[in-house]
């Protein structure tokens, strides 16, 4: 029983409190030494900890922003496969290159009324009324193109040649962009059809041969009658040469055929292109409109690798996501390559990122579906009479 | 001298704060990454609106040449059709062949369930169609997905023996082949299984107006609306499906990627091309064309006998295409 609790508390003489703290257990140096370390090795590793969390937080952060520019660089392919903004900017009239139309002398032939693929109708093929539905001129986009409708038949036979004796037939009697028209022979003659044949001449020279082939349906044979001096040399039965010649401009060398051609055969080995306006800086308006009507040789077996990746780069329209961005941010590119070859339609996207504190480089490429040339023009009203 | 008692957990304070950093850091990574899976999600859907479009264009090519029905067993024959145009006459189909019109365009249907018939059945002009693109168990008229039923044998007295024994493809049910052949499999092999796979439910839709013969609007819609426009538009009897919940119906119609397009149909397809071969063949026939049939395995690049391969628009063509920037006041 401790009886000094009853007893009144008293100060501790110095003296005694001297002995008791000299007599009480304090830290030893080891001791010191050993709890510094565990706290400097705590501390360290927390730091480190910190350090670490810090790092992945900037990496995901880094990572989260490159997603979120991949995600708008997939959005803009998305976009650029419906709007076609980067061929034609319907806002902006500086981003309307592909709107230019003009009289030109094209060889073969004389002076025509040339469009690119954006050019309205309504400047350079308008649309001429008639009762007779078959003198009809210019674009009518309510047209059905039915395949009960006579005007939309083609006539003529697939097996004439540039060097054909006619011996199956003089087809310009039936179907010609001519009405009336003078055929040795038989004198001045007046083909019942002429609707499909200046159809077909009005889109080539409207749009440019991806324009042609893509407004046409996919049955058309590609060979027109013609008596008119501007459409240039002509076979002996009236085909234009232009739609024709092998090793032409727009029909390829394949297999040296100068019959008429379905789209196919039209484009075996070979692509119409789709070119930006801003494709080469270079090119004048007059320019565009030449490569707007010239077949590309682009199957391996016809090219080789420099002309298919000039002709890969000047048919691609390019859009840089954020062109303003921090320096430190991936850049991303979405490019849109467009062109026609095997009959085949073409969209290939591809967004692109690259990133400026790794270095590292990656690209999803995919074949888009979405408004077609004809839809993007519907959609900035060109196809209007 | 005493040791500072303010000093005794400093370490601990230290480590603490650190952790809490630590933990902040993991919040706002976390935090990040749900926002980049929201983000993803949203690309993805667009993506499976983009898928519905190619669905839609599918639809269209087919259905105006291959007719209408649900094919029950034991109903009548379904009869082919001539197109949305007809390619006999340019009238308006899809018909049978003998003219007959295989559409109404008596107004039996509302566009608001509590309002009057207002539009016809699809496919007349006028109508509207939900296509919800879950995946069933199995389609009508599967077959099974054996490549080879008449695989050559390697070894044993049929060794290198093309023998064509047994029926090629084969169904997807079981008809007892190569026994006693089961009849009453058939009306399940028409059939088939309707009950959507659940994984497949809710992602994608797209919804057909037809606009004028040729002509219709595309609705592409991912997510898991079924293509219904709004709740006004959905019967009584469907909205069970949505807990007969307007608001739930209205969460889910917000949260998917709705696209339109205007699409027009041709009945044209690619023909087949003849080709020139004089500056191939050795010896240049009299007549030296020759026909590039459609999708055929006869093909030789020496001689340019190619076919025309993969040609996917063997009941029509897709003339444009054009995305809608707004979606247009009926759909």
């Amino acid at each position: 029983m401790d009886h000094q609790t009853s007893e009144p508390r008293r100060p501790m003489p110095e003296a005694r409190w001297r002995r008791a703290v000299a007599g009480r257990a304090a830290f030893t140096l080891i001791e010191l030494i050993l709890a510094t370390a565990a706290g400097a090795v705590v501390i360290v590793a927390a730091a480190a900890a910190l350090r670490v969390a810090a790092q992945t937080a900037t990496t995901g952060e880094r990572l989260a922003t490159q997603n979120a520019l991949i995600a708008a660089g997939l959005r803009g392919a998305f976009d650029e496969l419906d709007f076609w903004t980067a061929y034609d900017d319907p806002l902006d009239p500086a981003r309307q290159g592909l709107r230019y139309a003009t009289n030109a002398v094209v060889a073969p032939g004389g002076m025509r009324r040339l469009g690119l693929p954006f050019a309205p109708f309504s400047a350079t093929w308008p649309r001429v009324a008639s009762a007779d539905p078959e003198a009809v001129e210019g674009w009518d986009d309510d047209a059905p193109w039915d395949a009960a409708d006579p005007r939309a038949w083609w006539r003529g036979t697939m097996a004439e040649r540039l060097d054909s004796d006619l011996r199956h037939g003089r087809y310009a009697l039936f179907g010609s962009c001519t009405s009336p028209m003078t055929l040795a022979g038989y004198g001045v003659c007046a083909p019942a059809h002429t609707w499909l044949p200046r159809q077909m001449r009005g889109l080539k020279d409207a749009l440019g041969f991806y324009g042609l082939c893509e407004y046409l349906p996919p049955n058309a044979i590609y060979s027109v009658i013609t008596g008119e001096a501007a459409d240039g040399a002509t076979t002996p039965g009236g085909i234009a040469y232009e739609w024709v010649r092998p090793g032409g401009w727009l029909a390829n060398g394949s297999g040296n055929c100068s019959n008429a051609r379905g789209l196919e055969s039209l484009s075996f080995g070979s692509s119409f292109p789709m070119h930006p306006p801003q494709a080469n800086p270079a090119w004048s308006g007059l320019d565009l409109l030449q490569t707007h009507r010239r077949h590309v040789l682009t199957a391996s077996w016809f090219t080789d690798t420099a002309t298919l990746a000039a002709f890969v780069d000047t048919t691609t329209a390019r859009q840089e996501i954020m062109p303003l961005q921090p320096a430190s941010w991936p850049k991303v590119e979405v490019a849109v390559t467009r062109s026609m070859m095997l009959r085949r339609f073409l969209a290939l996207c591809r967004v692109r990122w690259s990133d400026p504190t790794t270095g590292d480089r990656a690209e999803l490429a995919f074949c888009g579906f979405g408004s077609t040339l004809r839809g993007a023009r519907r959609q900035r009203g060109l196809d209007a009479p | 001298m005493r040791p500072d008692p303010r000093r005794r957990g400093a370490v601990l304070i230290l480590v603490a704060g650190v952790a809490a950093l630590i933990g902040a850091l993991a919040v706002a990574l976390l935090s990040r990454a749900r926002d980049q899976t929201a983000e993803s999600a949203r690309v993805v859907a667009e993506a499976q609106a983009r898928i519905m479009l190619a669905a839609a264009c599918g639809y269209v090519l087919e259905s105006g040449r291959l007719g209408y029905g649900e094919i029950p067993p034991g109903a009548p024959v379904q009869r082919e059709a001539f197109g949305w145009l007809d390619v006999r006459d340019g009238a308006t189909g899809p018909r049978d062949d003998l003219g007959a019109a295989l559409f109404s365009s008596a107004l039996v249907e509302r566009s608001r369930a509590d309002g009057a018939p207002d539009r016809p059945a699809w496919p007349a002009v006028g109508a509207v169609v939900r296509c919800p693109m879950a995946v069933r168990e199995r389609p009508p008229f599967a077959v099974a997905m054996n490549a080879a039923p008449n695989a050559i044998a390697l070894d044993g007295p049929d060794a290198g023996m093309p023998y064509l024994r047994a029926p090629d493809p084969q169904p997807a049910v079981g008809n007892g082949w190569p026994g006693a052949v089961d009849a009453t499999a058939f009306d399940d092999f028409v059939r088939g299984l309707p009950r959507p796979r659940p994984e497949s439910v809710g992602l994608g839709w797209f919804r057909l107006h037809r606009v004028a013969a040729a002509a219709f609007v595309v609705t592409c819609g991912s997510g898991a609306s079924a293509g219904w426009r709004d709740w006004q538009e959905i019967p009584d009897a469907d909205r069970a499906a949505y807990g007969d919940d307007a608001e739930l119906f209205a969460q889910l119609a917000a949260a998917e990627v709705r696209t339109w397009y205007r699409i027009e149909w041709s009945a044209a397809i690619p023909p087949c091309d003849s080709h020139s071969i004089e500056n191939e063949a050795v010896a240049a026939p009299p007549d030296p064309m020759v026909l590039h049939p459609m999708n055929t395995s006869q093909m030789s690049r020496t001689r340019s006998l190619r076919s025309q391969a993969r040609s996917p628009n063997l009941v029509g063509t897709i003339r444009y295409i054009e995305r809608l920037a707004s979606p247009p006041a009926v759909w």
